[in-house]
């Protein structure tokens, strides 16, 4: 009977089931190292050679970027100028996701129109339709915009190919260093020097806005920090205090600047400067060393190395009176150089991780962390303004050089230095 | 049928029956000569006659001629009435041989007609039987075929529950849990996960497939990605047609649901 009334039960129940019955099938991980996508060369409209290749640029920002697997020029089949013109069959036959085209005509006065247009293979859709002016002394700064809205609208991500990043080239040998701060456009181009010294330059910040730099020097003979503006190279030293002047980081507002400072009682500590009153406040008090400061996104808190635990590892402190220090970091016994990602979930730190310092994600919430780089001396880890990437140093052959990983450490390569060695990097913010 | 079901004792008790009717026909059949002379009317007839020739002997010493005259005449009329006294017998005896074998026709009949009737009881039992038999073979193989139908449903519904319990068994979930995995990382390897969508996405889609496998149509359900993620899982549907086909063809489903929930880095 209760079988019966089982059957009868199952047999109002089958319909239900066949017609629900399907696969569900769960996707827990992109496995695809690289999206495949064909940048064809931008139609030139006027006489002569074009000005400048944009798709070639962009081909190179979004190569290097390691997300993206740009068709080799020489395999493209067709050479499409609209988006009306890109044929999805032809391309899906190469295996493409996207296409790239567009067309490049003069306008008056040395300027240009760009205009390009992305589209999905997937489905034909036009992702991207964009015109816009050019100079054409910009041409290759508007070539990395294009790169960076390829890559915001097929990754979500707002692209960092129009930045800048900083970094202290070091040359010559020992006894007669030369230290120069260079900036550079974020794929090494238009590379120049901002601030150069026989005497160490160090911890070089971007100002919020992206105008100026702060950084250590020491070719007074002391440390002492430094506030330089770009655009005019006019230098301002901001603090100059006995003892340690060091790691300074603009506050997100830019009217502030965090030091570490050992003063006259050698206690190395963090402080924060306003620049306007040159007021100085003291964020740590604690007989260990407190240095490295990063703000947090809002500005609220603090985020500093301290061994006060015996071992460097990294802490947070609220900015308000009587906030207490609090331990972030756990795993391993080396854990410094906090750098906090622009959405404030990660920090990029150094840590030790078997005998070797390498870059380190830091979940700002559980203190999780995850190794992402596998050389030997990994350091200075700087967070694209994307959060995306992770600029560091990497000694390699017992030179220093610099290196990107992913936030996510599935893609890490070398940016090989011309000569020297390349220190401290620093991303820029996004520039407008 | 009927016959068979027929009492033993009533063909054995009739044999005996007859058997005594014939033994007793051979012994008395022998002795009597004659069926006319049987002697339990004789010595009766006897004595009636012995009472009127000894009244007659008396009357006859006191008259001669006359008496003996009317000694014949009586004698006469005493044979007359002898012989219809005898005749009256005769026609008595005949009268009780016609009744005895009234009696024994009408026993016969009364025999026969028990018989019969007991036959047609017997008869109407059993074509009452044999009807209830046909009734009940009816009934019966109504009822088979009733279970029979019965039987086909549940066993048709049992089949649908085996294949249904069959998708629940370990074998086939083995094989369902091999064709889900071939699909899993059909479409991982062609998924390009956007960096920073780990965090608590969940995209589901569904996509339709034809025998073959070719996607002939997606569409999302929840979803919580972004534009670019959606066109990531777009493309990596797209790019995985043909999905891989199933290791048993009974698995295949004409709609997978794909459900996009990338695991913490």
């Amino acid at each position: 009977m209760l079988r019966r009334g089982l059957l009868l039960m199952l047999a109002l129940a089958w319909p239900i089931s066949q017609a629900s019955a399907q696969l569900t099938v769960q996707i827990l991980r992109g496995m695809a190292d690289s999206v495949p996508i064909a940048i064809v060369p931008l139609g030139w409209e006027g006489a002569g050679d074009a000005p400048w290749d944009v798709a070639a640029t962009v081909q190179s920002d979004l190569e290097r970027s390691g997300r993206f697997r740009p068709l080799a020029r020489e395999q493209l089949i067709e050479q499409p100028r609209t988006a009306a013109e890109v044929d999805a069959a032809d391309w899906r036959m190469l295996k493409v996701d996207y296409v790239l085209v567009g067309k490049l005509s003069p306008a008056a006065e040395g300027r240009y129109e760009l205009r390009y247009e992305l589209v999905s293979i997937a489905n034909g859709e036009r992702l991207l339709g964009t015109t816009m002016p050019v100079d054409g002394k910009a041409l290759r700064r508007a070539s990395h915009r294009v790169a960076d809205a390829v890559y915001e609208k097929i990754l979500g991500v707002r692209g960092a190919f129009a930045t800048r990043v900083a970094y202290v080239a070091v040359e010559g040998p020992v006894t007669k260093r030369s230290y120069r701060l260079v900036v550079a456009d974020s794929d090494g181009a238009n590379e120049y020097t901002v601030f150069g010294s026989p005497d160490p330059i160090m911890s070089p910040a971007w100002s919020p806005d992206g105008r100026s730099l702060a950084y250590v020097s020491f070719h007074t003979g002391l440390a002492a920090v430094y506030v330089q503006t770009l655009s005019t190279g006019q230098q301002v030293q901001v603090s100059a205090k006995a003892g340690i002047n060091g790691a300074p980081s603009f506050s997100p507002d830019g009217k502030q600047l965090a030091l570490a400072l050992s003063r006259r009682d050698g206690n190395v500590d963090v402080y924060i400067l306003d620049l306007g009153s040159q007021a100085l406040k003291r964020v740590t008090d604690d007989p260990a060393i407190d240095t490295e400061p990063a703000w947090s996104q809002d500005g609220r808190s603090m985020y500093f190395t301290s061994d006060r635990a015996g071992a460097p590892q990294v802490y947070v402190v609220g900015l308000d009176e009587g906030a207490r220090p609090r331990r972030i970091t756990y795993d391993g016994s080396y854990n410094a150089r906090p750098r906090v990602a622009p959405d404030g979930s990660m920090l990029a730190v150094v840590t030790l991780d078997r005998g070797a310092y390498r870059i380190g994600a830091v979940d700002a919430k559980q203190g999780s962390l995850q190794v992402l780089s596998s050389g030997q001396l990994d350091e200075s880890p700087s967070i694209a303004p994307n959060g995306a990437d992770i600029l560091y140093t990497s000694r390699v052959n017992g030179r220093d050089t610099l290196a990107i990983v992913s936030s996510d450490g599935r893609i890490q390569r070398q940016i090989a230095a011309s000569s020297g060695e390349l220190r401290e990097p620093a991303w820029s913010p996004f520039l407008n | 049928m009927s016959s068979t079901m027929r009492p033993p004792i009533a063909p054995i008790g009739w044999s005996i029956a007859l058997h005594a009717v014939l033994a007793g026909l051979l012994i008395f059949g022998l002795s009597l000569p004659k069926r006319d002379e049987q002697p339990v009317i004789l010595p009766i007839d006897a004595v009636v006659v012995d009472d009127a020739v000894l009244q007659a002997a008396g009357r006859k010493r006191e008259d001669d001629q006359r008496a003996e005259v009317e000694a014949r005449k009586r004698v006469a009329a005493e044979a007359e009435e002898k012989r219809l006294e005898e005749e009256r017998i005769e026609q008595e005896q005949e009268r009780q041989r016609a009744e005895e074998q009234a009696k024994q026709e009408a026993e016969q009949k009364a025999a026969q007609k028990a018989k019969a009737e007991a036959d047609a009881k017997l008869k109407a039992e059993a074509d009452a039987k044999s009807k209830a038999d046909a009734k009940a073979a009816a009934d019966k193989k109504r009822a088979t075929q009733e279970k029979h139908d019965r039987d086909a449903r549940e066993a048709d519904l049992r089949a649908k529950l085996e294949e249904e319990e069959t998708r629940t068994s370990a074998g086939f979930q083995s094989l369902k849990a091999s064709y889900v995995r071939a699909i899993q990382a059909h479409v991982e390897q062609r998924w390009y996960e956007p960096p920073g969508v780990a965090a608590g996405l969940s995209c589901t889609i569904y996509v339709t497939q034809i025998p073959g496998g070719e996607v002939t149509g997606m569409r999302f359900g929840t979803c919580n990605g972004n534009a670019a993620v959606r066109q990531s899982i777009e493309t990596a549907v797209r790019n995985a047609s043909p999905l891989p086909a199933p290791p048993e063809p009974s698995l295949f489903e004409r709609e997978v649901e794909l459900v996009f929930t990338p695991k913490e880095n």
